[in-house]
Formats: C-alpha cells, structure tokens, sequence
C-alpha cells in the first residue's frame, strides 16, 4: 500500500531532515511511525502526502509514484496534519462537502457517510455551525471526518490523537481498525508509545532522520515495553 | 518602556516579514530578493514623482486665485482622508481580533502597554505613507511661497501630529462598525455594508463639495469652506503652520493628542471585554440534511473562493473599492448628463477626448481590483488542504482567476455600456470602450497571480498584511497603475498616430501580455506551487 524508497529531504542551509528512509506498509496494517522532537517525522509524512516537495528517493502509493502520478496518489489516501487548520469561513457541512465534490462523492452516499461518522464522534449537531466556532478536538473531529467520508485505502496521519477526547480517541481507534480489516492501510507518527504499542501491527523508530528500527510491534519490543525500547534506541544510537 | 519596545518591534517584524517573507524556494532567493527591492525603490520614488507632479499641478492651480496656502490645507485634507479610509478596516486584526491575541494575552504585560504597542505599529505606518504627500506638499509651497523659518520649524513639531486623528476617528468608528456587526448572525455582511455605506457616504459628501464651488462667486473662498467643511482640522493646521498662528499650531497638536489619547485610554479599557466579544462566534445553527449538496470540481473550487472572498471585510473593500468607485463615477455621469460633463472639460475637443480617453480611464479602476495578487498567499495556513486532495493546482489557479474576473467583468459591461448608450460613443470607440478595460480586467487577474505566484507568504497572523502591504499586492497595485499611465500619457503627447491607433496598439500589447501570463500560469505555475 505504502513503499518508501531511499528517500531524503535537505533543507535550505544543507540541513538533512531525512537521511535514506526505506519502508513498507501492506495493506491491512497499522504502522506506527515514531520518533524524538525532530526526528524528522512530519517531513516524511508530509513527503507521501503530497504537500512537500522532495529530490531524492521515491514514495508509492497503492503501486503509484507521488512524484509522477500525485492525483491518482491522493485519490487513494487522506492526510490529517497534526494541527488541522481548516476553512473557518465555512461551516462544519459547506467544509464536508467541499471535500466531497473535490473526491466526486454522490449525494446519498454523501449524506449517509456524513451523517454516519458525524454521528460516531458525535458533532452532528454542529455541523450547520462555523469552523472558526470550533474547539481544537471539533476541528480534529472535522477533520477525521473529512478523510474518512471519501472511504480511503491509506490513512495517513500526524500525531492523530491530539485533542481528541477519550470517547473520541477509542472511536477513531475502532475504525483505524475497521479500516485495515476491510484491505486498508493507516500510517500514523505518535508520542503516545502505549497507543502505538497496543494499536500498531508494525512500528519504526526514526532518530535524526534515519531509521533506527522498523519491524512488527511484538518484535520490535521483545520483552521489554516500546518505551523502554524507544528510550534505548534513541539514545544510544 | 522595556515591554511596550520589545512588543512593538515584535509586531513591526512581523509586518515587515509579510512585505517581503523568507521564500521556501531555494532556487534564486537572493535574485528574488534583490528585485524586490529594486520594484520597491522605484516604486517610492515614482509615488515622490506623482505626489511632486500632483502637488505642482495643484500649487499652479491654487496660485492663479491667489490662495497657495491652500496647497498644504488640501493635501493635509487628502492624506488624513485617506489614513481614515485606510485604518477603519484595520482596527480588527490590528488593535482587536488579532490572531496572536491569546499569546500575548498570556505574557506578563500591562494591557495599556500591549494596546500601545498595537496602537504605535498602525501609526508608524500611517506616518510613512504621510511623508509621501506631505514632504511633497511643503517642498512644493515653500518653493512657490517661499515661507519664513516658522513655517519649518512649525511644518515639522505638527507633522508627528498628523495621523492622530485619523486614527482616533477610524479606531473608533472601526470599532463601532464590529460591535454593530456582531449583534447579527451574518456579521461579516452586515460588517461590509455598514463599511461600504461609511466610504460611500464619504465619497458622496466629496462629490457635493464640486456643486458647492460651483454655486458661489469667490472661488478662493469656496475652496477654503470646502476643504474645511470636509475635514475641519485642515484650518487648524494651515493656520498654524502657514499663517504664523501659533495658537491654531497649539490647538492642533492639543485636539490630536487628546484624540490619540481618549482613543488609547478606551481601547485599553475596554480591550479584553472588546476581544471577547469580538472573536466570540454564534454558535446555535441547527444542521439539517438538505445542507449537503453536490457540485462539479471546480464549481466548488469557484465557490470556496467566493466564500473566502466574502468572509473578509478588508479583501472586499481593498479589491472592490476601485469597483465601487468606477460605478459611483458612472453614476455621478449620468447623473451630470453629457452637456455638463463636456462643459466641465472645457476643452473645444471635450468629446473626441471624452471618447479617446475613456477606454483607458475606466481602466484604472479596473487594475485597482485585484483580488489574485493575495489569493495564494491568503490560503495561510490552510495550503496543505489543497495540496493534499487530489487538485490539479491549473484547477485552482483558475478558480482565483475566475473570482477576479467575476466582479471586474460585471462591472465593466455594465458601466462601459451605459456610457456607451448616454454618450453615445462611435461603433468603433465603444468596442474599445468594452475591450481595453477588458483586457486590463485579464491584466490583472493574471498578473496579480503571477506576482503571488513570486512572493507569496504564507506566515501571517493577521489576513490584513497579506492583503494590503504584502509585496505581491503592492507591486500589483504600481504596475497596474504603471500600465495605464503609460498609454495615458502617450496619449496626451502630440503624435503622428491617432488616438483610436494609439488604443489599438495598447490593446493589442496588452492581450499579447495576457496570453504570455496565462501561458506562465498553466506551465510553471504547477512547478512553482509544488514547491511551497
């Protein structure tokens, strides 16, 4: 579903965010991406989501190059930044269907899976509101929504959980879930090591932009907790 | 003191960084920056020119009734006016409704000293542009009158002065206007036409001010009533400085300061109450089904930006006041009737000029509406939507294009054919009539995107820097400008060519120029925005 391959990203003043990352995501897995403050985390995700521009490497999506087919690429996925800035001007509905014109969704499917997900994380009663009124975990909320109602095969997402209340949080986690077990894919980066260790098929540790670890959950950890691993990891490397 | 500088300078960089930000394209930066700077200097030294030459034109005037002191008491008038027009819509964003409000809320700093430091930011800017019409103005009278030392000494402990009122009066009526509009479910709405009817109410009471002259005999009188009449301090201030009257000079800066300051003390008091209010958001519309609908592409990309467009006060009145003021000329045409207006002109030829000139002056209120010039870089903070979603970026570029076009085009259809009719234009300088600011209204949509497309800036915490002093606006703006003058003045020149030659060719260059910009826009634009 995801294939990155010997990718690398330098900023202006030679500063190397992400050094020869290479890795896969199957279809049916939760992949958890986890690193330190600047590791180089949101950069890579930012790459396979098509919003930043890269050189080096090459990321796949569903078998399509980022680089050479981006709109086939978009089409299969949907982003969510780890600070969801959205239209304010727009109400929580006009924003749902602007997505949704722009993924050529039709009016009844529309309704129901607006209706459906708005429901779950229960902001269907503000939807008719503006964004500008929104709290952070409605914008979040919004936001999820927003990349679930065009059904995606790869879920990609920047520290997902941010402000999501606890209801919130299991319900996304539920349908995370749903996801991959219906052939789909989520790509996610996260502090929060114990949803990654209870969450996540798969996980890689990133440090200084290079991957320092990268296998299933369970033998990634070995006998000790993802924590202990991760502080040991990003220490010593 | 300490707080209040470190606060100011914080803001003041901030306002600079949106003029000319830090690009995220590494290729050429310093290329880039470097032009910049040199469309910037020229472009102070041409507003110099202009204000040199319109203050030299008017000293002329004004010496024939033996009234230059009026010189300065206008161009005062002119400037305070247009601080005034320029400041109400900056009030929000600037002194209320920041968006860095709640950081530096939370910072341990006086409220007075952080309303001041937003206060002195608004003046510094107002007090820049001032010394653009004023300096020139002074320079001018002093080398026609040729003053004594006090008017110096005078012209200088004022000019501080200047911007004081105007901004006491627009902080005040800006503030107004919000509160009002707040109280309304639709509060931008009803923000933008309470705004809309204050500027035109303005413009009315300056279109008054000709039939006022017209009616009396002593001309010199006339201009003094009027020009007192439409801002009142003017005759505190040519008073006090080019009459010798100190007491007038005392009672200026006396009346400004107390203006300044009864403004400063009520924000300040009311500044966190104010804030709530205003950035509190109504929050009772009941969702309902219907409300989901469907539409094509870039149908929905067209909308978005007309619902960006109309979200926000200063984007409609920066863009759409020189559509405002083209209908209001149309108007104040027809009203006055074709006789009157070619009376007025003077001239033998008033209506073969009427005709010859036309085209082209409608035109300038065409290059004044450019709404693409801050398009890219208003998308902010929410630029990784569009990049995210399958979007060819060509789909977006003409969803901007389009918004530019639809309130230009409208306009100019119809005004240009209603002179056309009333003035019954010849067939062939009435298609010029439609064409040329056609063409100009293509100029500007593209140009203005091409600019963005150059200096964007994404880093803002208020939409009114991007939307007014942002480089991409600024250079939109003189270049426009530029590219009408320079017919206009071509125009003027006796020459071999006919005037309808002259105009043909200018709309030949011009179309030759949009079909170059659109080309620019559909193959480099993609590249270019890939890499923001």
């Amino acid at each position: 579903m995801l294939k990155i391959d010997s990718f690398s990203k330098t900023y202006k003043g030679d500063k190397k965010a992400v050094n020869n990352l290479s890795l896969q995501v199957n279809a049916g897995e939760i992949f958890g991406f986890i690193g330190p403050n600047g590791a180089g985390k949101t950069t890579t995700i930012k790459a396979l989501a098509g919003v930043l521009d890269f050189e080096q490497g090459e990321i796949y999506i569903d078998g399509f190059s980022i680089k050479e087919k981006p709109l086939e690429c978009k089409k299969t996925m949907a982003y969510i930044p780890d600070n969801p800035d959205l239209y304010e001007y727009l109400t929580g509905v006009a924003y749902l269907n602007f997505i949704g014109d722009i993924f050529r969704i039709d009016r009844d499917e529309r309704e129901k899976l607006i209706i459906h997900f708005a429901d779950r994380f229960e902001l269907t009663k503000d939807l008719g509101n503006l964004i500008s009124s929104y709290s952070h975990g409605m914008k979040q909320k919004l936001a999820i929504i927003s990349a679930l109602i065009h059904s995606p095969k790869l879920l990609v997402l920047d520290e997902p959980f941010v402000g999501l209340d606890p209801k919130a949080s299991f319900v996304f986690k539920t349908i995370m879930r749903e996801i991959c077990d219906t052939g789909g894919a989520v790509f996610f980066s996260t502090h929060v090591l114990d949803v990654a260790e209870k969450l996540c098929d798969r996980v890689a540790i990133i440090r200084n932009g290079e991957l320092i670890a990268c296998g299933n959950t369970a033998e990634v950890r070995g006998d000790h907790s993802l924590e202990e691993i991760f502080l040991e990891l990003t220490e010593n490397a | 003191m300490r707080d209040f500088a470190l606060l100011y300078k914080l803001e003041l960089k901030h306002l600079l960084h949106s003029v000319n930000p830090a690009s995220r394209r590494s290729s050429g930066e310093k290329n880039r920056k470097r032009g910049l700077a040199a469309i910037m200097i020229f472009s102070a030294f041409l507003i110099l020119f202009y204000s040199v030459s319109y203050c030299v034109i008017m000293a002329k005037a004004f010496i024939k009734i033996d009234a230059l002191w009026l010189l300065p008491a206008f161009m005062f008038s002119l400037c305070s006016m247009l601080m005034l027009f320029t400041t109400v819509y900056k009030v929000k964003g600037t002194v209320f409704g920041f968006d860095d409000y709640d950081f530096l809320m939370a910072l341990p700093v006086k409220t007075s000293v952080l309303v001041l430091s937003r206060l002195a930011v608004l003046y510094s800017f107002n007090f820049t542009a001032l010394l653009f019409i004023l300096i020139p103005a002074a320079a001018v009278y002093a080398y026609y009158a040729v003053p004594g030392f006090y008017f110096y000494i005078s012209f200088l402990v004022a000019l501080p002065f200047v911007p004081m009122i105007p901004i006491g009066i627009a902080g005040t009526l800006g503030t107004l206007i919000h509160l009002a509009a707040s109280r309304f479910k639709h509060k931008r709405a009803v923000n933008m036409v309470l705004t809309l009817l204050l500027f035109s109410g303005l413009i009315v009471l300056s279109f008054n001010t000709n039939v006022f002259i017209e009616n009396v005999t002593e001309i010199s009188q006339a201009v003094t009533g009027v020009v007192n009449r439409f801002y009142p301090p003017a005759a505190l201030f040519t008073n006090g400085v080019c009459k010798n009257n100190f007491s007038a000079l005392f009672l200026f800066i006396a009346v400004s300061a107390g203006v300044f300051w009864f403004f400063s003390f009520a924000a300040a008091k009311k500044f966190k109450a104010l804030n709530t209010f205003l950035l509190a958001e109504k929050t009772d519309s009941e969702f309902k089904a219907k409300e989901i609908k469907t539409t094509s592409v870039r149908l929905a990309l067209y909308k978005r930006e007309l619902q960006r467009y109309f979200s926000s006060v200063p984007y409609v009145l920066n863009t759409g006041m020189g559509l405002v003021l083209f209908t209001l000329s149309s108007a104040a045409l027809l009203i006055m009737g074709k006789d009157r207006v070619v009376g007025y002109l003077g001239a033998a030829n008033a209506v073969e000029m009427f005709y010859n000139f036309g085209p082209i002056a409608v035109s300038f209120f065409v290059v004044l509406s450019c709404t693409t010039a801050s398009s890219i870089s208003l998308e902010g903070k929410n630029l990784w939507i569009i990049k995210s979603l399958p979007l060819d970026p060509r789909d977006v570029f003409l969803s901007k294009i389009a918004l530019n076009l639809s309130l230009s085009v409208p306009a100019v259809i119809i005004n240009s054919a209603l002179t056309a009719l009333l003035f019954r234009f010849p067939p062939k300088q009435a298609f010029l009539l439609f064409a040329l600011p056609l063409s100009y209204a293509f100029l500007t949509a593209l140009g203005g995107l091409v600019l963005n497309l150059m200096y964007p800036n994404f880093d803002w915490s208020s939409e009114v820097t991007v939307i007014k002093q942002s480089a991409s606006v600024t250079l939109a703006v003189f270049i426009g400008m530029g590219a009408v003058a320079v017919p206009l003045a071509l125009l003027f020149i006796p020459l071999p060519i006919s005037p309808f030659s002259i105009n043909c060719g200018v709309l030949a260059v011009v179309s030759t120029a949009n079909l170059l910009l659109y080309r620019y826009i559909i193959t480099k634009g993609p590249k270019i925005f890939a890499e923001f």
